[in-house]
């Protein structure tokens, strides 16, 4: 892994350097051989950011995510009214200046309903994409590094994840466990969170697996064996030495997992098992507007868009990330 | 002199890479005669076996393209000719020997088939049961036992050795004119690599074939070629049959590569690796392309600005070397004057 | 073969077991599957009362976990909570619908990914393969659901601006289609639009995949070998090169079920289409375990079996597959 992300520039450039910074420190070193033989060394990190800038893709998909993070996080800025305020005169108005997308059945400025529905849509992505991180790594980490039968427990139950439609199950869980908040002794959890604890129950078992494989070919590594000898602890060596060889693929499969957790939420809410209203969100808008039937084509057409952008935004980012940190998945293009 | 049955005329390819535009073979010229073998020897990347690939179409265009250069093969231009014609001469008169025997039979067909396949394609109206018959000869032939048996297996149930005989079976199996062998025995054990030279030569007996290795090798080219061919970053540096190449070598870099072989026939204390690093192919060093490496190009200047020309030494001219000092080359002298460091 | 079928389905079911027990435990634990018949005034306490008693719902979970694997084993999956109707001839009605939509997006998704696939990757960087993998990245980011209600606003406005009405509602028991063309005109108008819904998801996963697989097989060493043989450049394609590439959609494809059944779930709500999807919806709507139960043991076993077929099927393409 260490020595992949070079691999172009040992062919091409005639990088010999290749032993001058094994370790992939920060910065770059510039070794002139003789004259025309320009030997530049350059660290993984800095070969990962010029492929990622290369996709241009990537870097403008990068650009609407940040906005619509922004927009996310301070709803009420770029609202044009607030998600609940009518407008007797304009009710199922189609878009116009006034509504830029139309107004809903009660007369609610559908853009600000839709701003508002996006910060709860995309606020249970990022949590879904961090918490399933977290327990994927770990998890995978520690089935990896120890073997045995911590292993063995971890990858029967990823069997029977894998055995279940996670969809429908999801739409179990939702149904039976998800339309209120709940409460665990003093600590009460509020609605859309416990759908997005829910999806992140079964979306951290594909990052387990990934993260359990690296930790299995590395294990047995001299560099392991090194840290072993010299009296390095468990925690320290799986995190400190080859923790960060995961990183690549972990950043990639965060990635895919906002998207995937983006359009299963839009879903689950649409059917009326994820998030419940008055919470707006990207699904239930839609499920508002199916409601008044086809003529209202707006209800339904722009959240439909919203979550397409997002979620295509998303999954170039993915794809230049995995161009980038991780060129041993890439299928040679 | 006879004619050659094969002549490569400046040959020029470049491929489009991420990083730039690399030229891998400038102006490549060399001849191939009537039963010799002609060793092409080089590093990694000095585009050995771009000029072959390129001959028999099995380069990729794009990212590769055809700047300049002819592939004579009996007096036809093989760059130029249909695709259809290239068809016919690519595995039956001109037959091609790959590197990594592991990958380059197809996993899911068996290995009788793929022999078969290769010897229907060239020759119309031969029966399944012909085809068959004439595969398990050939198995035998290369030295693969059971042959009758080992037909209907698959490449995942032959070991690496075994699969390189299959390949050279389906090689020979048109009775080539001439054969290319690409890095036949690099991917392979040594005890098993002395096994496939035997094999090659056994091969070469039956078809009298001209023959084309490709190798970094040069042990396996003092035990099989006739003529040698040096290549560094895609040009070629120096060419002569096989004693002279080997005794009074006209090139600082065959200079090297020798220094760096383990002989038994001179008394050495120590192998001497060539200095650097083989040239960036993106932006190749101007004038000699070797000579950041060259301790004998120190402080002259013409190395630096000038391209070399090959030109003859020898009878008949037929040693060519690239290097504007060839004359002041005499192998038993340079070892010494080479084995001082590049300060 | 045989015995690793076997220690497969031996194993199968193990899984199946500790997936039902989890799912029946979350089912129920924080669920009353009588509020909603509560909330009926036309209720009484002794019907509540009697239902209670007969799904033994004061009894602990694991306890009523036990009766109810009884039930499944010894009744076929038991009866509704409410109104003591019969699950499983309720489920193979409503699988037999969804079984002829899936059956009918599955095959023309394969049939057009592959196709789209492998010229894709002949042709990379053309034109075709540009739109190709537009439409594919496009197709993975679009919402099934949403999809579906697209495709229903475009061709109701269809309807209304042209008067033509290329689809029906997909209300599959209501009149008799009749028999032998008429039958299956019949179906094409009525299951048309939730099979095209269905099949634009499957071609975008399938025909990325098929790019990448086919792409990375044309590089490869073998059909440089075939290439060398002096093969037509055809046979090359579509022999060496199509074949191997073939390998991993099938995995692909087996995997996908679970996820096709899900996404019928919200096609054919979307669509008010008389299946299983909307038959799991309905049951989820109600708060029913049993019916919904049902339905997930079900749909994997169907998952189960099929990675089975899969798996079989690998073996056969590729002889480099052992089964031990």
């Amino acid at each position: 892994m260490t020595d992949q992300p070079r691999r172009d520039s040992t062919v091409l450039a005639g990088a010999g350097a290749v032993s001058a910074d094994p370790v992939g420190v920060g910065t770059d070193l510039n070794l002139t051989y003789e004259s025309g033989l320009e030997l530049k060394a350059r660290s993984q990190w800095s070969y990962a950011r010029i492929r990622f800038f290369r996709h241009r893709l990537a870097l403008v998909s990068l650009a609407i995510l940040f906005l619509t993070a922004i927009v996310a996080l301070r709803p009420g800025w770029f609202a044009p009214e607030g998600p609940n305020d009518q407008d007797l005169l304009n009710i199922a108005a189609g878009p116009s200046m006034d509504h830029l997308m139309g107004t809903d059945l009660l007369g609610r400025d559908y853009l600000s309903r839709v701003i508002f529905g996006l910060q709860t849509s995309l606020w249970v992505a990022f949590f879904v994409a961090i918490l399933s991180t977290i327990v994927g790594t770990a998890i995978g980490a520690m089935a990896g590094y120890y073997g045995g039968i911590v292993d063995n427990l971890l990858m029967r139950f990823t069997d029977l994840i894998l055995t279940l439609p996670t969809l429908a199950v999801l739409l179990a869980a939702g149904a039976f466990l998800g339309q209120q908040g709940q409460s665990l002794g003093p600590i009460s959890i509020s609605q859309p969170m416990v759908i997005a604890l829910i999806l992140a129950f079964l979306f951290w078992t594909q990052l387990a697996r990934i993260v359990r494989g690296v930790f299995l070919s590395l294990r047995e590594k001299e560099f392991v064996e090194a840290a072993k000898a010299s009296g390095g602890s468990d925690s320290r060596i799986i995190i400190r030495h080859i923790l960060p060889n995961c990183v690549g693929p972990i950043v990639v499969t965060t990635t895919l997992v906002i998207a995937a957790a983006i359009l299963t939420e839009a879903a689950l809410s649409f059917l009326g098992f994820g998030i419940q209203p008055p919470e707006p969100a990207l699904g239930n808008l839609i499920a508002e507007g199916n409601v008044g039937g086809l003529g209202y084509w707006w209800l339904v057409t722009f959240p439909g868009i919203v979550i397409v952008i997002i979620a295509l935004a998303v999954n170039f980012i993915g794809d230049g990330m995995r161009d980038a940190l991780d060129p041993t998945q890439r299928v040679r293009a | 002199m006879p004619e050659p049955v094969l002549s490569i005329r400046d040959l020029t390819v470049e491929f489009k890479t991420e990083d730039g535009v690399v030229r891998a073979v400038t102006d490549v010229t060399y001849d191939l005669f009537p039963g010799e073998t002609l060793g092409i020897v080089g590093e990694s990347g000095s585009g050995k076996s771009v000029s072959v690939m390129t001959m028999l179409g099995l380069v990729p265009m794009p990212p590769g393209k055809l700047v300049g250069g002819e592939a004579l093969y009996k007096g036809r231009d093989l760059l130029k000719i249909p695709k259809k014609e290239l068809r016919n001469i690519r595995g039956g008169e001109v037959a091609m020997i790959f590197q990594d025997p592991m990958t380059s039979l197809n996993p899911v067909f068996k290995i009788g088939d793929q022999i078969s396949e290769a010897l229907q394609t060239h020759r119309d109206g031969l029966s399944d049961g012909d085809a068959r018959k004439k595969t398990i000869e050939l198995l035998e032939l290369v030295g693969v036992p059971y042959a009758e048996r080992r037909y209907d297996q698959y490449p995942h149930e032959f070991s690496g050795g075994m699969r390189q005989r299959a390949m050279i079976a389906m090689a020979i199996a048109n009775d080539p004119t001439v054969l290319i062998a690409d890095e036949p025995t690099t991917a392979l054990d040594v005890t098993i690599q002395a096994q496939i030279i035997e094999v090659m030569r056994a091969a070469q007996d039956e078809t009298n074939a001209a023959t084309i290795l490709i190798t970094h090798d040069l042990g396996l080219v003092a035990e099989l070629a006739d003529r040698v061919v040096v290549m560094y970053a895609g040009r070629v540096v120096e060419l002569g049959d096989v004693h002279t190449i080997f005794n009074s070598p006209r090139h600082p870099y065959t200079v090297g590569l020798m220094n760096s072989l383990a002989r038994v026939d001179l008394d050495r204390e120590w192998l001497e690796p060539i200095p650097g690093q083989p040239p960036s192919m993106i932006s190749p060093p101007p004038g000699c392309a070797f000579h950041p490496r060259c301790a004998f190009s120190r402080g002259r200047e013409r190395c630096r600005t000038e391209i070399p020309p090959l030109r003859g030494f020898g009878d008949g001219l037929a040693h060519l070397s690239a290097c504007h000092f060839a004359e002041e080359l005499e192998a038993q002298h340079v070892t010494a004057a080479l084995a001082l460091e590049p300060s | 073969m045989l015995t690793y079928v076997v220690r497969r389905l031996l194993y199968s079911i193990v899984v199946l077991f500790a997936a039902s027990f989890i799912i029946f435990f979350f089912v129920s634990v924080s669920n009353d599957p009588l509020s909603f018949l509560r909330m009926q005034p036309t209720a009484s306490e002794i019907t509540i009362e009697n239902i209670s008693e007969r799904k033994h719902l004061d009894e602990p979970i694991p306890v009523r976990y036990l009766y109810w694997v009884q039930d499944m084993f010894t009744n076929q999956f038991g009866t509704t909570t409410i109104g003591d109707r019969p699950i499983l001839p309720d489920l193979t009605r409503v699988m037999g619908h969804t079984l002829q939509l899936v059956i009918a997006a599955e095959l023309i998704a394969i049939l057009l990914a592959i196709g789209i696939g492998v010229y894709s990757a002949l042709r990379q960087y053309s034109a075709f393969d540009y739109s190709a993998t537009t439409f594919s990245f496009v197709g993975l980011a679009t919402p099934v659901f949403w999809l579906a209600l697209m495709l229903q606003v475009l061709f109701v406005n269809i309807y209304l601006w042209f008067d033509i009405r290329i689809f029906y509602t997909a209300n599959l028991s209501g009149i008799d289609p009749g028999t032998g063309l008429s039958f299956l005109l019949d179906r094409a108008q009525h299951l048309g639009l939730p099979v095209i819904t269905l099949a634009i998801a499957s071609i975008a996963t399938y025909s990325r995949f098929m790019r990448a697989s086919m792409l990375e097989v044309v590089n490869s060493d073998y059909v440089r070998t075939a290439r060398a043989k002096g093969l037509h450049e055809r046979k090359v394609t579509m022999r060496h090169a199509f074949r191997n590439a073939l390998i991993p959609l099938v995995t692909i494809i087996a995997l996908n079920l679970g996820a096709l059944l899900s996404g019928a779930v919200v096609t054919e709500t979307v669509f008010a289409l008389d299946g299983m999807g909307f038959y799991y919806y309905n049951q989820l709507l109600l708060g029913d375990p049993y019916p919904v139960m049902a339905w997930l043991m079900v749909v994997a076993t169907l998952v189960v079996v099929f990675n089975l077929v899969a798996d079989i099927a690998y073996g056969i393409l590729d002889p480099r597959v052992r089964y031990d």
